[in-house]
């Protein structure tokens, strides 16, 4: 998504390369934000302060790493950090919660979820299990980019991306049940 | 295969990760089992509609926003960078990434001037306190790791170090006044309308506080711990200039009287932590309401806060410094 010659003249100091190189990034770090915040004026805050940080570290990026990788890394770290101070701890459902629901299915409309019940359901997760679902699916990274980001083992990504997805999948399942009931 | 293994072959599914053989025992398997061909429906249903969560995009440009900070950490990094190299030699690798060449040519005009006004203070500093806990500290700041650090760290640890010995080291004081000045005609040379003129190694990010008045007294505030005489009349007209949008997290920094402490203002809670060691002794729990009035009685006992909630209301709070225990306040 970032030219490579950009980021090497941004790193090279060239001052105009590295702003232009950080109006590139700026969605892509504020969209993030904003899915694992799950709040505009948070987002805002932490992207602006990813960017700072982008703008002082450029030097330490090695291109031995995806740069879209390296960014997504800064902010998530700093989501993960403002997330720990504004939220109380999330306690997080280890245990299984495999085919909880299996009956009932038949009679499931199959009516879209609505945005503000996925937004919700996003939010109950914990935060490492949010971080790489928005990461999957808001910047379309594969497994191994999202282990590179967030620096784990790419066993530990999938069984953070798979257990997500089946306590988002109970989640809203729940609250289609909810809404027909009531 | 049961239906638990099936599970996993579903959710790589999802991302395209499984191989043909895979995928054919996937549908053999759901085309005997119901409850997992529905759950196989219903996952791919959650999948796309997580594909088709909305492309949210910054209402405003975040990098404007936050460029009169990027000048900022240029006018800092120019001068920390230019003292540590001469005084020390720790830890400067560290710092001195490639790109702050170029930026010292930039600024070099003034700043060949400024650092050697630093340096010599820093050396000063070296001299005064013991060397060994500054340096500790100072490599401390240093190499928090990327991960960790605000991005300000660097800069409120120089700042820190400038305020926390001008009132022991006499000699320096006029030393600290010059150097105020000449970053103070820095940032006006910059030509940026948005940084503020007292903003050079000082605190002051602007925040998103509408209240301008509250601001003024922070500016206010702000000084008379600096012990700066660099008196700008209008200044906090200036602050009032400020877009209440432009904000990035705005943190302000309240001294205790007795100098042990330091209250720093975050957007919704306040972090106290010693002038010492810069360790947290204290972090009020987050209250949702912007934070202000923060002030310190005489003898340095007690911290007074007020939040701001919906509809004027405030709350206002009182932190004892002997048990750090926090307690709302009667009006």
């Amino acid at each position: 998504m970032v030219e490579p010659g950009l980021i090497k003249a941004a790193q090279s100091g060239d001052r105009d390369a590295l702003i232009t190189l950080l109006r590139e990034i700026e969605t892509h770090v504020y969209r993030t934000a904003y899915y694992i915040l799950n709040n505009e004026q948070d987002a805002m805050d932490a992207s602006q302060e990813a960017l700072i940080r982008i703008y002082t570290k450029i030097g330490s990026y090695e291109e031995k790493a995806q740069f879209k990788t390296w960014i997504q890394r800064i902010v998530t770290n700093i989501c993960i950090d403002k997330f720990r101070r504004s939220k109380p701890t999330v306690s997080i459902d280890e245990h299984e919660m495999v085919f909880r629901e299996k009956q009932n299915v038949e009679d499931e409309v199959l009516s879209a979820y609505a945005l503000q019940d996925i937004r919700s359901a996003i939010d109950k997760l914990p935060e490492h299990h949010r971080t790489v679902v928005v990461l999957r699916y808001l910047q379309d990274f594969s497994y191994n980019e999202i282990a590179d980001s967030l620096d784990l083992p790419l066993n530990t990504v999938k069984s953070y991306l798979f257990r997500a997805r089946q306590q988002l999948q109970s989640l809203l399942h729940d609250y289609q049940k909810g809404g027909v009931r009531g | 295969m049961n239906c638990q293994e099936v599970m996993e072959l579903m959710q790589r599914q999802l991302d395209d990760d499984l191989s043909d053989a895979e995928l054919e025992v996937l549908m053999n398997h759901t085309r005997q089992c119901p409850d997992c061909a529905a759950m196989l429906e219903r996952m791919k249903r959650l999948s796309a509609e997580l594909t088709a969560l909305p492309k949210v995009t910054p209402t405003y440009s975040l990098v404007d926003a936050i460029l009169p900070e990027l000048e900022r950490l240029d006018r800092l990094a120019s001068h920390t960078s230019s003292a540590i190299e001469s005084d020390t030699g720790i830890t400067a690798k560290a710092v001195s990434e490639p790109r702050r060449m170029p930026r010292k040519r930039r600024w070099a005009t003034w700043s060949a001037i400024g650092s050697v006004v630093a340096a010599g203070l820093v050396a000063g500093l070296f001299i005064v306190n013991d060397p060994s806990a500054l340096k500790n500290s100072l490599a401390d700041k240093m190499s928090y790791s990327m991960e960790h650090s605000l991005p300000e760290v660097e800069d409120t640890s120089t700042a820190n170090l400038f305020r926390q010995m001008t009132p022991t080291s006499g000699q320096s004081d006029l030393e600290t006044k010059s150097f105020d000045k000449r970053t103070a005609e820095g940032s006006s040379a910059g030509g940026d309308a948005n940084s503020n003129p007292e903003a050079g190694g000082d605190v002051s990010i602007k925040g998103t506080s509408n209240n301008s008045s509250e601001q003024g007294n922070v500016t206010g505030i702000v000084k008379d711990q600096y012990g700066s005489t660099v008196e700008k009349p209008g200044e906090s007209d200036v602050s009032k200039e400020d877009h209440p949008g432009m904000g990035i997290t705005s943190v302000k920094e309240f001294a205790s009287p007795d100098g042990r402490f330091i209250a720093l203002l975050e957007q919704h809670t306040i972090a106290i932590v010693s002038a010492d060691n810069g360790k947290t002794v204290k972090q009020t729990s987050r209250k949702n309401g912007q934070h202000g009035q923060v002030a310190w009685s005489e003898d340095s006992s007690q911290l007074t806060y007020e939040v701001q909630l919906d509809r004027g209301a405030a709350e206002k709070y009182v932190i004892e410094t002997s048990n750090w225990k926090e307690k709302k306040a009667t009006h």
